[in-house]
């Protein structure tokens, strides 16, 4: 730092007034004020504000009468809490002397642990816990509001009901126990007996088909599965909406299940719908074995004419 | 670390307090002077002072005997005024602290007279940050690291800053005395 111009020196003058350069900043600045009388000038104006400012606000402090009498007030509250604060903690101390998670060490410090340890472990649990059932419930209410083709929701479960939305583990939906004739009964219909055609009930469910109620049946003919879906007018007025062009008895390839089906009426007010892989054959055995099983007067109605 | 015989913490309660009576309690005084010239209003300043010394007390257990009580306390007090500041900023203008501008300082004012009542007078016309290093390094005379420390600013910045501060006083004061500003002529050690 040989070198230095006015400016530069101008800079260094404040720090230079309180002796915070270091020796060798302070020689130059030293000799560069005795050279130059600009430099010079400029650290006397410096000096001399310096000097106006600091006697003015101590002549201003001493003039501040009520500078003690605050001071004293302040003092006097701070100590005042200050002794509340030691007394309150005293207190807790002697309220809690019993409880073992106090613990005072030789120099007479006395530590507070109230709260037990495990409460932060207990607390991660309790959340943890809350959380898998949310999500539990979560995912029971998704498959059981969304279970509208059981495909690819239940396809493991419910191998049986690619044509229906089978709620299965809902209350409200069948399960496992349900009392099948209960549900028989708030139909009115009896129970086909398929067994002369080599065709075994196996089980039945309450189910929607195209959001219309259906009592879904299901039966097996050896590895080959068949479903009976029997629906009342509602389901009628609904499939009717779906299948304008459909004629009872004959085959149709569904082409969202790729199942063959038959709908099939044995009274103008309710509907059969035969599924599974048949032939035709099969589809007519079927349907007479309805009929004879079925309420009586059978007949084809024009229902999808 | 602390040696064991200035370790507040393994004193007992009565002891602490005893010597923060003796050691924090008398500063109380200079406290309330800067923090009245820091502050708006006087009531403000109060407050100001018994907070910093409720907090003082706090971390009491933490001071150092044998160090600085009149910085440490200084420094619990200046962070609470900027605080305070700062939540009060929103409604208050201010001047930047990176970009001070002179102009706005001198424009529009009338000439000072370079006494008592004028140097009173051009303090106020400082920007808040300016007055607060003039009343910290100049009136209180705590070094530039001390000052830098409680201003959490680093100490380049306290020694322009004090510059700055005593070229506007000078300005206001002595707005004839301009003459050298532009001086730029190379000394030679």
């Amino acid at each position: 730092m040989n070198l230095l111009n006015c400016h530069q020196i101008n800079e260094l003058l404040s720090a230079y007034l309180e002796n915070e350069l270091d020796t060798t900043t302070t020689l130059t600045v030293a000799n560069h004020l005795e050279k130059c009388l600009s430099c010079e000038k400029e650290l006397k104006a410096l000096t001399n504000v310096s000097n106006l400012v600091k006697t003015v606000i101590r002549e201003a402090d001493k003039t501040d009468l009520s500078l003690v009498a605050r001071s004293n007030k302040i003092n006097s509250l701070v100590k005042d809490e200050i002794t509340s604060k030691i007394k309150a903690t005293e207190n807790l101390v002697l309220a809690s002397s019993n409880d073992n998670s106090i613990k005072t060490s030789q120099n007479n410090i006395v530590k507070l642990n109230l709260r037990p340890k495990w409460s932060a472990l207990s607390k991660k649990i309790f959340l943890s816990l809350a959380a898998s059932v949310a999500i539990i419930c979560l995912s029971l209410f998704t498959i059981t509001y969304y279970a509208t083709s059981t495909g690819p929701l239940l396809s493991g479960v419910a191998r049986n009901h690619q044509f229906c939305s089978a709620i299965e583990i809902s209350n409200i939906g069948w399960h496992k126990g349900y009392p099948k004739e209960r549900l028989l009964q708030a139909n009115n219909i009896n129970l086909p007996k398929l067994d002369t055609l080599g065709v075994h009930f196996s089980d039945l469910h309450p189910c929607k088909v195209y959001k219309a109620p259906f009592l879904h049946m299901m039966y097996s003919k050896g590895d080959k599965q068949i479903s009976l879906y029997y629906g009342s007018q509602e389901a009628v007025n609904k499939f009717q909406e779906k299948f304008k062009t459909i004629t009872p008895n004959e085959l149709y390839l569904h082409q969202e299940s790729n199942l063959q089906i038959a709908a099939i009426s044995t009274q103008k007010n309710n509907l059969w719908i035969v599924a599974g892989d048949l032939t035709k054959e099969e589809i007519n055995a079927i349907t007479s074995e309805l009929a004879i099983n079925s309420l009586s007067n059978t007949e084809e109605s024009k229902l999808f004419h | 670390m602390a040696n064991d015989n200035n370790n507040l913490a393994l004193l007992s309660t009565e002891d602490q307090l005893e010597n923060f009576e003796n050691l924090a309690l008398i500063h109380t005084q200079i406290l309330l002077r800067t923090a009245t010239r820091m502050c708006t209003n006087s009531s403000e300043a109060d407050d100001i002072v018994q907070e910093t010394l409720l907090r003082a007390w706090k971390y009491w257990h933490t001071f150092e005997l044998g160090s600085n009580c009149r910085a440490w306390l200084f420094r619990i007090m200046i962070n609470l005024i900027h605080r305070r500041r700062e939540s009060l900023s929103n409604t208050a203008e201010h001047i930047s602290v990176d970009e001070p501008n002179m102009a706005n300082v001198l424009k529009f004012e009338p000439k000072l007279e370079m006494d008592e009542h004028g140097a009173l007078v051009a303090l106020n016309r400082l920007p808040t940050e300016y007055r607060d290093i003039i009343f910290l390094v100049l009136i209180e005379e705590f070094s530039y690291k001390e000052a830098a420390i409680m201003l959490n600013v680093p100490m380049g910045t306290v020694m322009s800053r004090l510059h700055r501060a005593r070229q506007m006083m000078k300005k206001l004061l002595c707005p004839d005395n301009e003459d050298n500003e532009d001086n730029e002529n190379i000394a030679t050690a």
